[in-house]
């Protein structure tokens, strides 16, 4: 549920944004402001701690909580749009790397990088804390270790574009953590996989 | 740092494998077959009379139903509630369901049958369902379509003193509301008529299913519900013309009031070629139908007259290459909120029915919030979980936070949204395209 209207959506969307002026595009960037339905939700990562996203360079500016949790205008919606839909493909597509196939484009290329480091922040801090992972050598080969599998994929797949995707004057300790992440993702992946290999 | 993990768990049910798809009336029909073939005589003999629930139905209602409820896993319910019901007889079971704090049978059938028929999905085939079953879904069915009716006469007053809303936003809320409500009044209607046909199949199949006074009871009751639900519908659908009129009055009034080339003045020309996108052909319709009636020089005709005008007046406000322009930011904007907001049938409507996967009409089918949206910061109150029965809209700040927990179609799973929580009854979607 999900995949097929955003794709529809950004089937509309980016065809306006490919030929709309620069008065149009702020026209209906405003008139998308003013609508409550088409606000998104930013900063989910406080959910988790009342700390930055640790994958978005803010992390290392400031150690305050954003206090901005509302996306209001056209890049938020657009932005949300491949978000979701690139997140549905990667669980549940065959192709290797969703995000980069619906990855941003110049209108709502900001917007698309805190949606991503802020999503990629969550995922990552339920695989830390999730105690399934700990006993992972012996977790049966059921539904179970195929749902952590398509997580430990999809944070994967969100770690690695947003690493793609950090900007030139990001702090080194943000590109760093972003490293160690995806090395245990990627640890944690072929382990998964080499448990597969031995059935 | 919170544990995420744990707000989230997972329970198995194996039980529930969901059938393929067919088309609105198709799928009515297909209950029909589904429900009477494996009638036989053999219910008279059932258990029925036992007070008590076996332990082996009551770990079903445990481990299967409820959760397939609270999921709102309306294929599930359907046919677990049916099975239960048919082993377990009314009374035992009903008894059991109050204790669990589930509603009765009747309502647990009558809600997903009509549920899935929203989505236009068919209830599951090959059910083992039997006289019992039929009984329970009519009277549920009909108790919640007299319902519907009464609720709807109620809010039709409420869209018409609405009408003369002046604030554009305002009257764009009413029509939100107002093609939910005509959408909602279509599908009860077809509803209605579907069991109807449910009541005349039952005593052809078999003659105890039904007595003859119960019979023609809820028949007189369904005719009755079915001809005030179309008399209903057929005053929205008056009320949503008024109203197709009346914003476009409005919108054109200001888009002539301002300067073209300013932004509110391009803001304004979007929203008449929004409104064109979305009520052109409705508003052409209302000009034609009236104008071809003959009354010339009434106020009927004057009105008509009055919308190929206004019709004309935004047209010629707005270039071709601009009205192309515009329709691609409707359709995409339109797309967004069904993927935003719309709900699936299945598993807290983060699913579609699997059948839809391969049907493209039914992909379309969602349930949309019946009224205009106004989100809400799903971790402003600063507690987790948020307290049972709050509204919160979207259910999902993000989808995908959730998706990743369903990998095969035989688990049900316990979602405790870290972002969100359940819509009340009062806000329940509506699906409408």
């Amino acid at each position: 549920m999900g995949a097929y209207e955003y794709l529809l959506a950004l089937k509309g969307l980016d065809a306006f944004l490919a030929v709309a002026s620069i008065d149009e595009f702020a026209a209906l960037d405003e008139l998308v402001a003013e609508r409550d339905e088409f606000m998104v939700h930013r900063n989910l990562f406080r959910a988790v701690a009342e700390t930055p996203a640790p994958f978005a360079p803010q992390a290392d500016q400031s150690s305050e909580l954003p206090r901005e949790h509302e996306g209001r205008g056209l890049p938020w919606v657009v932005a949300l749009a491949r978000v979701e839909l690139a997140a549905m493909l990667s669980l549940f597509g065959s192709n290797k790397d969703p995000f980069a196939q619906f990855g941003p484009g110049q209108a709502d290329a900001n917007a698309w990088f805190e949606l991503m480091a802020d999503g990629a922040s969550v995922h990552f801090a339920a695989l830390e804390s999730d105690p399934w992972f700990k006993n992972l050598n012996r977790a049966p080969l059921d539904n179970d270790f195929f749902t952590q599998q398509k997580h430990i994929l999809l944070t994967g797949q969100m770690l690695t574009a947003v690493a793609r995707s950090m900007p030139s004057d990001a702090p080194v300790h943000t590109r760093k953590r972003i490293e160690d992440a995806l090395k245990k993702v990627e640890q944690t992946a072929k382990l998964m996989n080499s448990r597969l290999g031995q059935r | 740092m919170k544990d995420l993990a744990t707000m989230i768990s997972i329970k198995r049910n194996d039980s529930s494998k969901l059938p393929r798809l067919q088309t609105f009336a198709q799928g009515f029909s297909l209950v029909l077959l589904g429900l009477f073939v494996r009638v036989d005589g053999a219910f008279a003999q059932r258990a029925e009379q036992n007070k008590d629930l076996s332990p082996a139905l009551r770990r079903q209602v445990d481990a299967g139903l409820k959760t397939a409820w609270e999921n709102q896993a309306w294929g599930s319910v359907f046919e677990q509630a049916a099975g239960i019901l048919q082993r377990g007889g009314p009374s035992a079971v009903n008894s059991y369901l109050k204790s669990v704090q589930m509603p009765a049978s009747e309502e647990l059938l009558a809600t997903a049958w009509l549920r899935l028929g929203q989505n236009d999905m068919p209830v599951p085939l090959r059910l083992p369902a039997q006289g019992e079953t039929c009984v329970a879904i009519l009277e549920g069915v009909r108790t919640k379509l007299r319902q519907a009716a009464e609720d709807s006469e109620t809010s039709l007053a409420g869209f018409r003193n609405r009408l003369r809303e002046t604030d554009l936003d305002a009257l764009e809320d009413v029509q939100w509301e107002l093609l939910a409500a005509a959408r909602l009044g279509e599908q009860h209607a077809a509803a209605c008529d579907a069991a109807l046909h449910l009541l005349g199949q039952a005593n052809k199949v078999n003659k105890r299913v039904l007595a003859d006074e119960q019979r023609v009871a809820i028949r007189e009751d369904l005719q009755e519900t079915g001809k005030l639900l179309d008399e209903i519908h057929g005053r929205i659908s008056a009320v949503g013309d008024e109203l197709r009129v009346a914003r476009l009055d409005l919108i054109v009034r200001e888009m002539e009031r301002t300067n073209p080339a300013s932004r509110d003045g391009l803001k304004m020309r979007f929203r008449a070629a929004f409104a064109l996108e979305q009520d052109g052909p409705d508003l052409k319709r209302i000009s034609e139908n009236v104008a071809n009636s003959g009354h010339d020089g009434t106020d009927v005709h004057v009105q008509a007259q009055m919308v190929r005008q206004l019709l004309t007046r935004a047209e010629s406000g707005l270039a071709p290459e601009f009205r192309a322009l515009a329709k691609n930011a409707h359709e995409g904007l339109a797309w967004w909120k069904r993927g935003r907001y719309g709900e699936g049938a299945e598993f807290q409507g983060l699913l579609k029915h699997e059948g839809a996967l391969g049907n493209s009409a039914q992909m379309v089918m969602l349930e949309m919030p019946r009224e205009r949206i106004r989100p809400v910061d799903p971790l402003a109150s600063g507690t987790f979980p948020r307290p049972s029965g709050e509204v919160v809209v979207p259910r999902y700040a993000r989808r995908h936070f959730f998706l990743w927990q369903i990998t095969a179609r035989g688990m049900v799973k316990t979602v405790k949204p870290v972002f969100g929580t359940k819509y009340v009854e009062s806000s329940e979607p509506v699906g409408f395209c």
